[in-house]
């Protein structure tokens, strides 16, 4: 099968993910669920570093934007809706891997989905997968302020920004070159690991090609 | 039989690795007309030397052999099992350039001409234990080739295994890198064949070191079903393969790359940064390749194998950019997830090289002449697009997952002209930053492809006449 490039320009994806909620209790116990999420401290993710949001909302079925007040309401259909949209980088497969094999992640995410209809966990892997792609919704539109950099690469420029600032207030007074030059090496030494290249390049092909999983592809 | 227990006579001996009791090798790419003639070729490799032969028969000369996907479609096999066959395998190499990055010099319009109209069905390597009995098979079986009607040989390469030697010099400018006992080498002077995974049921070498690390932090080896099919995997799943059973188990995946090394250049282009950045030639290609010539890693280590990165998240010790941790990152991603974020991207490496040493003042012109020097890449992995194409392109030809936002391996990862590699500094240890600018092209893809490797009884199966899932 010929690769076809993905449609997004950038170097971050796009995940919208809608499980069907039972009202009623489950409406009820999702929404309790959020409330404890909204307060827990989530360090994990923060260091996983490839994830720029990741958000659960619950849309109630029976409150729909409607065109007009003459549209029915939707009430007959005993769910709401449970709608999971995340931004991230790097490859789907890898995303949803890190999910399902990090234990305290895959605990956490075995409570988000808890309420959702048919999800058995987050582990096997294979059926977590199966279970998230059934659910996934396809993006026609996605809209990326800065398509040339990941999570990574703006935590990097922060963390340079700040440090080069701290050496231009540092040096703004005469001095010698010698003294100059140590300032310089000693600034440049403590923030070489930040200096790698990043924006998009035209010829980065790389990232216009992914494989699909063979979970997804058999 | 539980799927903890490898029937070994089964598996291929290219799993064991042929290493250097067998050091000079032969590639054949054959093709065969039709599957009459297909038939003819299998019965002739038959029987295929095993994991279990390398260690108890020691024959002189081994034999395995694998299939690209048109070389299975030659063999006329039945459609569910072709259609049972994976995306990734059925394109093949040429079909996933984009993704592995095989671009500019490395692109598939200048591949040697075998690769291209799917003229190879099938690879045979033959591993021999010295020149002369090599010699004498190649003999018979080129003789054999000639007079059989529909197969034909369409490519060779010769391999061999090299040696550091106090005789043969691989050092830049430094003569104390140079290592000091004889071990496995690569063209570029530095140890090779010292990073695989240890396999459950196959192989316990270098748990400690080799293996995955647990969250917990212990070493543990990798469950058989990430490089062999037909068994459990990290994820305790079984991975997904061709049916049916019979014809997968046992068998893998295996990626062939023809990696041309270019020491002049890359003699050249250390040598210069060396004089720009006031530093030592050997020292930056150490730090390019995250290892010293000799296998000692630069992270501090109880020996060569037992190390971890965790401690060093910045790369100050050993460069986060360095071919070593962009390949294996271990627990890079830090000490409380293990490498349970690498785990599921590792290849059984198993490569050999081909072409002679270049001694440091020769030029490989004077040394290999035309067909210079390089490696035979080999991969086995279970699956070629979770784990082959996914080093390829997350952490060689990309540098995200190691904060270098876009930079690229130094050796292997595919330059577009003015890529760089930092080596960060460290202001505890009075070592200054250097920046390798302008990174030159030093390896370049020549061609391969996508093959599965039967276990020997699918091999087998696929000779017969009655039987073997034919259409």
């Amino acid at each position: 099968m010929p690769l076809v490039p993905i449609h997004f320009k950038g170097k971050s994806n796009p995940m919208t993910v809608i499980t069907p909620v039972k009202r009623g209790w489950g409406r009820f116990l999702t929404k309790v669920i959020l409330f404890i999420f909204h307060h827990l401290p989530l360090g994990v993710v923060k260091e996983l570093a490839f994830i720029h949001f990741a958000r659960w909302i619950l849309i109630e079925g029976n409150k729909l934007p409607r065109l007009s007040p003459d549209q029915p309401v939707e009430d007959k259909w005993p769910y709401d809706l449970y709608l999971f949209t995340t931004n991230f980088n790097g490859p789907w497969d890898q995303y949803i891997d890190a999910f399902g094999r990090i234990h305290a992640v895959s605990k956490g995410l075995n409570m988000l989905w808890y309420t959702s209809r048919g999800f058995e966990g987050s582990w096997p892997m294979r059926h977590f997968k199966r279970y998230i792609h059934y659910f996934e919704n396809e993006q026609h539109l996605y809209y990326n302020a800065y398509p040339g950099a990941t999570v990574r690469d703006i935590d990097a420029s922060t963390r340079l920004n700040t440090e080069l600032e701290a050496f231009l207030a540092d040096t703004e007074n005469e001095m010698d070159d010698a003294e100059f030059g140590r300032r310089y090496r000693a600034f440049v030494n403590q923030v070489s690991p930040w200096l790698g290249k990043s924006g998009l390049e035209p010829e980065h092909e790389a990232l216009l090609h992914r494989a699909r999983p063979l979970e997804l592809s058999q | 039989m539980s799927s903890t227990t490898i029937n070994t006579k089964d598996v291929q001996g290219i799993f064991k690795g042929f290493g250097l009791a067998w050091p000079k090798g032969r590639f054949f790419f054959l093709r065969y007309d039709d599957d009459k003639a297909g038939r003819a070729l299998i019965r002739h490799l038959m029987p295929l030397t095993s994991f279990h032969d390398l260690k108890s028969v020691k024959p002189n000369v081994c034999v395995n052999a694998a299939f690209t996907c048109a070389g299975l479609e030659g063999l006329k096999l039945d459609n569910d099992l072709l259609y049972s066959l994976p995306e990734d395998f059925r394109d093949g190499m040429r079909r996933r350039a984009k993704i592995n990055g095989d671009a500019g010099a490395s692109a598939p319009e200048h591949w040697e001409d075998i690769w291209s109209d799917h003229q190879v069905h099938l690879w045979v390597g033959v591993y021999s234990r010295t020149d002369t009995l090599l010699k004498d098979w190649d003999k018979a079986f080129t003789t054999w080739v000639a007079k059989t009607k529909g197969v034909a040989i369409v490519g060779s390469q010769d391999v061999s295994r090299i040696v550091s030697s106090p005789d043969v010099p691989v050092y830049i400018e430094d003569k104390t890198s140079q290592p000091e006992k004889p071990v496995l080498l690569e063209h570029f002077g530095f140890r090779d064949g010292i990073g695989n995974p240890p396999i459950k049921g196959l192989n316990d070498k270098h748990i400690t070191g080799g293996g995955r690390i647990t969250p917990e932090g212990e070493w543990a080896d990798f469950p058989a079903g990430e490089f062999i099919l037909g068994h459990v995997d990290t994820n305790g799943e079984m991975p997904i393969a061709p049916k049916p059973d019979a014809f997968a188990r046992n068998g893998s995946f295996m990626v062939l790359r023809k990696l041309a090394q270019d020491v002049d250049l890359w003699r050249d282009y250390l040598k210069g940064q060396a004089s720009k950045l006031n530093a030592d030639a050997d020292d930056i290609a150490s730090r390019m390749v995250g290892r010293r010539r000799d296998g000692t890693p630069l992270m501090p280590a109880h020996d060569d194998f037992d190390f971890r990165y965790s401690s060093d998240p910045e790369g100050r010790v050993c460069p986060m950019g360095s071919h070593m941790r962009r390949t294996n990152p271990r627990d890079s991603s830090g000490a409380s997830f293990g490498s349970l974020l690498v785990d599921r991207h590792r290849i059984l490496r198993r490569a050999i090289t081909y072409g002679e040493l270049v001694p440091t003042g020769k030029t490989q012109e004077e040394v290999n002449g035309e067909d210079g020097q390089g490696l035979m890449f080999i991969v086995l992995n279970a699956s070629i697009s979770r784990q082959f194409e996914f080093v390829q392109q997350q952490w060689v030809n990309y540098g995200n997952e190691f904060n270098q936002g876009n930079d690229r391996d130094p050796i292997i990862g595919t330059q577009c002209g003015e890529d760089q590699m930092v080596i960060p500094g460290d202001n505890a240890a009075g070592r200054d930053t250097m920046v390798c600018d302008n990174l030159q092209q030093f390896v370049v893809c020549k061609g391969g492809d996508y093959f599965f490797l039967p276990s020997i009884s699918a091999f087998e199966a696929l000779a017969s006449d009655s039987q073997g899932w034919r259409r």
